[in-house]
């Protein structure tokens, strides 16, 4: 069938290899391969938890970052390219049919969320968790990374690409003709951007280089930044991929060659050949092409340094992260490559989009307060929230969680998630409770805050938890706040697990309190089974501590039990 | 008499010593059939042809006997060499229909490659594949009969009377060697009952690709992987089409219900005001009304059993899908041992980039009797230092007395009778040990092989067996007038040349003697 093809496509990789000097110095070995089952229908997604690949077999495989094979999952319909894996390690892929699956680290589903149609690429993930979900149809969905639906929008006409998300989290589509649109991160359109002169051919690439967008259609190359166009350049040929690298901006061409450019536009160099021609990713100081003979590296200056085999002929976009360089093959093969990764930048996803490292803190709202100070249900409930009663906040409270379940159009529950967390610290953290605090602390609004953000919160929800829950004095408050972080499930930088330890060895030391005991047993046992990973140290250690401390033997008993099933 | 019998006891003698220099032990080619460990190797002729057909003439016998099939069963031939017959019964659901590919006697086909091609292009034409998947599809079909050849239990299981009546169990299959195909083949290709429909799935390729035929791929050194990921492919091609076909009819249902639904809704209406207007004509109206919602109603039904049976149909499209991926996580853990074998990690990789040793090797000639009796040898090149085979030709017509050989290259006499193959000498590349150029002249299959100043002597047929000079390109320059005892040993004394005639004396041949042969 393709054994010619492969068979001169292998040939010329080996004229590359003798044709070159600094080739043979500079070969690019895999560090291992994995069999796949199929040819990759995505480019790999790489994370801290491992390597996932989904394969024409119609299962997510996971492999470890070592190349062993750790689980797989098998999709109910055709596969399709969709994969994405988020900041806590769980896996999105859809079907053909519109059906995403949230797959945890243990391979097993969290939830689906059924699309009208075909997806338009990979689910983006944000860095709180949010996933953004393009449909052919021209449907934009925001989901929780517990799979409540955000919000949803449609555009007229069909979307195609996947989502893109800047440094402030807004997020970029592109329709079939070229069209640009821009969303905020609670689902008001930004801004709209006409399609390129230039004419459509409905392919779209982009990158994110903080806040600027350099969006690729057709031949046309575009940057821009808040709406508006910075540059637009022509290219003597339609661009397959562009990336960001550390002299500027790369862009493969459909002829064959490679052009650079600073992030002003200007042209650094341009590389003329005929194996540029796909795929760039970049990252250790090099520019990495998957070509149809194998693995290509350039230097920022355009220079080839080295090359690598890859097993047949390689199809799927190569992805880095964590120093591993991954792509899959024809010949059913995904090869890693060591590509050590001198930026410190952590992973990142296909095309050099944002790299999400780090806490940022409990401080970072996805909010423009600017926005809505017009709006007047903000006001409203805001108003309720930091000067009502305590039945005023209650209500408000409850207002909030009835807006938040019904599924709005352009009607974005973000502010309200805002909401939610103010109810939550409004004035009542204090080391000392005076006379003066007293009458401004509100536990009941913040129990029945917990609670609502444990339905709707997202990875900032969790950072505030923690940071609660260290200072709550109240045991309903700790244990709804408990409750809350089990619901939200995700494990992440192991924040929730460690703050319930902390706050059972202080309970331990102290009262022994049942109900909060019970909180963090449940909290423990739900973050263990959404994560998929057994025997967390923190959450092991926080059993153990009830299990051995002046709890009931009821509340030891069930100590055992639970700290027998998460192992 | 005495110089007859020192002759008999010298050419005893040099034949005794050549046995024993060359071959250790004989290995009769039945032994060549598969053993349970053993993977299927086909045994090919490699020797010379008096008539080389092009590969388009060899897939246009395939394509010819293609252009017969149609919906009927029939059977077809190619010059009385091949035949067909299309074996289909659309009135018996059990079991499958099928093209059987015959080799007749005259079947001149003796390369497994040939024959997949001939296949190949007779798939082509009667069902539409592409040259690709026809290709595939025709070593699969190869690999198929060549495991359950002489099966005929199992071809009674599986294939309907309208097919198994054809078969012999002498014949039905291929035998592994080539010698054995002309007159006892008969490849069964199994149908589907879409055949002939402009579907992608004409061949029932999972019957093809059973359990013992991919275990018998699985024997070889590459595990079958790359045909074996190639048929994968085209299964989930077939399912697509399958499903897509599914949906389509989905769809036209789902239409003729919504007008049913309209039509009916239509009817009611009408019945309601015909009720209030409560005349005579609308009483009879309503009575006809009646009868065309139980039509409507009975249409309904009938959708709905097409409903149910395009149910069933995806039913087993589904389970069909869950054998593809069963059998494309086989693949995967094969290849993955591969990778193991072969050593997946970047030191190993390394490792193989490094420099062979140079092994020095030295031809050896292995031989065991062909069905006719006689000795036909295959070239090995022989490690000198640890004794072990590092290449086998392909070639295994060697013939015994006619092997010579120096460092840059081996003359012989190789090759076989039958069809288009012929017995001549061959010169042999001794690195690779494939034949690079052969003579067209027949030589006799035992003749001897002199060199002499760059010519070659050997026995030819030219109206009588005589004494035939090659020229260095192996071209017949000329030959004896006499005609010679065809066994005759060849001397060179001189300018003459001293051998038996056809009586048996010795006789010498002056270079006078020699004339341009006659073609």
């Amino acid at each position: 069938m393709s054994r010619k093809f492969r068979i001169s496509e292998l040939i010329f990789v080996i004229l590359i290899f003798i044709s070159h000097p600094l080739v043979a110095e500079n070969e690019l070995v895999p560090l291992w391969k994995y069999a796949a089952g199929g040819v990759l229908v995505s480019p790999p997604a790489v994370s801290g938890t491992g390597v996932y690949l989904y394969s024409e077999d119609r299962q997510i495989h996971a492999v470890s970052t070592s190349g062993d094979p750790m689980w797989k999952f098998r999709m109910p319909g055709r596969p399709v390219d969709s994969l994405s894996v988020g900041r806590d390690g769980t896996v999105y892929a859809s079907t053909l049919e519109g059906r995403l699956f949230a797959v945890n680290q243990a391979g097993r589903a969290l939830w689906r969320y059924d699309a009208d149609s075909e997806p338009a690429g990979a689910p983006a993930v944000s860095a709180d968790g949010t996933v953004y979900v393009a449909s052919k149809n021209g449907e934009l969905a925001a989901l929780s990374h517990t799979g409540f639906i955000r919000w949803k929008i449609k555009i007229d006409g069909s979307i195609t690409g996947s989502p893109v998300i800047d440094a402030g989290e807004a997020v970029y589509i592109s329709d079939d003709n070229g069209a640009l649109y821009s969303f905020s991160p609670w689902g008001t359109r930004r801004w709209t951007i006409d399609p390129p002169a230039a004419g459509s051919d409905g392919h779209w690439t982009a990158a994110i280089d903080s806040h600027i967008l350099y969006s690729a259609y057709g031949s046309t190359l575009r940057a821009i930044e808040g709406g508006e166009v910075l540059w637009s350049i022509n290219l003597p040929a339609r661009i397959s991929g562009i990336v960001i690298f550390s002299g500027g901006l790369f862009c493969s061409l459909e002829n064959g060659n490679a052009m650079a450019f600073e992030r002003s536009g200007v042209q650094l160099w341009q590389a003329e050949g005929s194996h540029y021609d796909t795929y760039p990713v970049a990252g250790a100081s090099r520019i990495f092409l998957l070509s149809r003979g194998g693995l290509i590296s350039l230097t920022p200056e355009g220079q080839l340094e080295g090359a690598g085999i890859v097993e047949g002929i390689a199809l799927t976009q190569p992805v880095m992260g964590g120093g591993l360089l991954v792509c899959g093959s024809e010949q059913w093969v995904a090869c890693a490559f060591n590509v050590a990764d001198d930026t410190g930048a952590g992973w990142s996803q296909k095309g050099g989009g944002p790299d999400h490292s780090g806490v940022s803190g409990r401080n970072r709202w996805y909010f423009n307060e600017e926005d809505y100070m017009k709006n007047m249900d903000y006001l409203y409930l805001k108003q309720y929230i930091t000067a009502g009663s305590t039945d005023e906040k209650l209500e408000a409270i409850e207002e909030i969680g009835s807006r938040i379940a019904a599924e709005g159009i352009d009607r974005g529950e973000q502010y309200l998630l805002h909401l939610l967390h103010l109810a939550l610290t409004e004035g009542n953290i204090r080391r000392t409770i005076t006379a003066d605090s007293r009458s401004n602390d509100y536990p009941a609004v913040r129990r029945e805050a917990a609670k609502m953000i444990g339905l709707y919160g997202n990875f900032e929800s969790i950072e505030l938890l923690t940071a609660v829950l260290e200072e709550e004095k109240h045991y309903d408050v700790s244990a709804a706040i408990m409750r809350a972080l089990g619901e939200l499930g995700t494990d992440y930088d192991n924040l929730p697990l460690i703050s319930i330890y902390n706050k059972v060895i202080k309970d331990n030391n102290g009262s022994a309190h049942s109900g909060l005991a019970l909180a963090a047993m449940d909290a423990v046992a739900d973050i263990t089974e959404y994560s998929g990973v057994p025997g967390s140290f923190y959450g092991y250690r926080a059993l153990m501590e009830i299990y051995k401390g002046h709890y009931s033997s009821g509340i030891k008993r069930k100590a055992g039990e639970v700290l027998r099933s998460i192992r | 008499m005495k110089k007859n019998f020192i002759l008999t006891v010298l050419i005893i003698l040099l034949l005794s010593t050549v046995v024993m220099r060359i071959a250790a032990e004989t290995v009769y080619i039945d032994e060549l059939q598969t053993s349970e460990s053993d993977s299927i190797v086909f045994q090919n002729y490699s020797g010379p042809h008096n008539k080389i057909d092009t590969i388009e003439e060899i897939r246009g016998i395939g394509q010819f006997l293609g252009r017969k099939i149609s919906s009927k069963s029939g059977e077809f031939t190619f010059f009385g060499k091949y035949n067909v017959i299309h074996a289909v019964d659309p009135n018996t659901s059990a079991g499958l229909d099928a093209d059987i590919f015959i080799l007749q006697e005259a079947a001149a086909v003796d390369h497994i490659i040939n024959l997949r091609r001939m296949i190949s292009g007779f798939l082509e034409e009667a069902y539409n594949y592409d040259v690709e998947q026809a290709d595939l599809l025709a070593e699969f079909i190869t690999v198929y009969n060549a495991v359950h050849r002489s099966d005929l239990d199992y071809f009674g299981l599986k294939y309907k009377p309208v097919v198994t009546k054809h078969l012999l169990e002498e014949k039905v299959g291929i035998a592994l060697s080539y010698l054995e195909w002309p007159g006892k083949t008969m490849l069964i290709i199994p149908l589907t009952p879409q055949a002939g429909d402009d579907v992608l799935s004409d061949l029932d390729t999972d019957i093809l690709s059973d359990e013992d035929v991919i275990n018998q791929l699985r024997k070889d050194d590459d595990k079958g992987i790359d045909i074996r990921q190639d048929l994968v492919e085209l299964k989930d091609e077939e399912v697509l089409e399958e499903r897509d076909k599914i949906e389509e009819e989905r769809d036209k249902i789902e239409g003729k219900e919504k007008e049913l639904e309209q039509k009916r809704d239509e009817l009611e209406d009408e019945v309601e005001k015909l009720v209030e207007d409560k005349t005579e004509d609308s009483e009879e109206r309503i009575e006809k009304i009646k009868d065309e919602l139980k039509d409507i109603e009975a249409e309904e039904e009938e959708l709905a059993e097409e409903v149910k049976k395009l149910d069933e149909r995806e039913e087993k499209v589904e389970e069909r899908e869950d054998r593809i991926v069963e059998e494309r996580e086989k693949i995967a853990e094969d290849q993955m041992k591969k990778i193991e074998e072969e050593g997946g990690s970047s030191d190993a990789a390394v490792d193989t980039v490094e420099k062979q040793p140079v092994i020095e090797t030295v031809p050896f000639l292995k031989l065991s009797a062909d069905l006719t009796g006689l000795y036909s040898g295959q070239l090995l090149l022989v490690d000198v230092e640890e004794g072990s085979i590092v290449k086998t030709s392909e070639v295994d017509s060697i013939r015994l007395r006619g092997y010579s050989y120096d460092d840059d290259e081996i003359i012989s006499v190789a090759g076989s009778e039958g069809a288009n193959r012929i017995v001549s000498l061959v010169r042999i590349d001794p690195e690779t040990l494939e034949i690079i150029d052969s003579a067209t002249a027949e030589v006799f299959i035992e003749s001897a092989v002199i060199e002499k100043s760059g010519s070659y002597y050997a026995v030819v047929k030219n109206d009588g067996w005589k004494i035939g000079v090659f020229d260095n390109d192996l071209t017949l320059q000329s030959i004896s007038d006499v005609e010679v005892f065809p066994a005759t040993d060849i001397v060179i004394s001189g300018r003459d040349i001293i051998a038996q005639n056809k009586s048996g004396r010795i006789i010498k041949i002056g270079e006078e003697d020699f004339s341009s042969p006659a073609f």
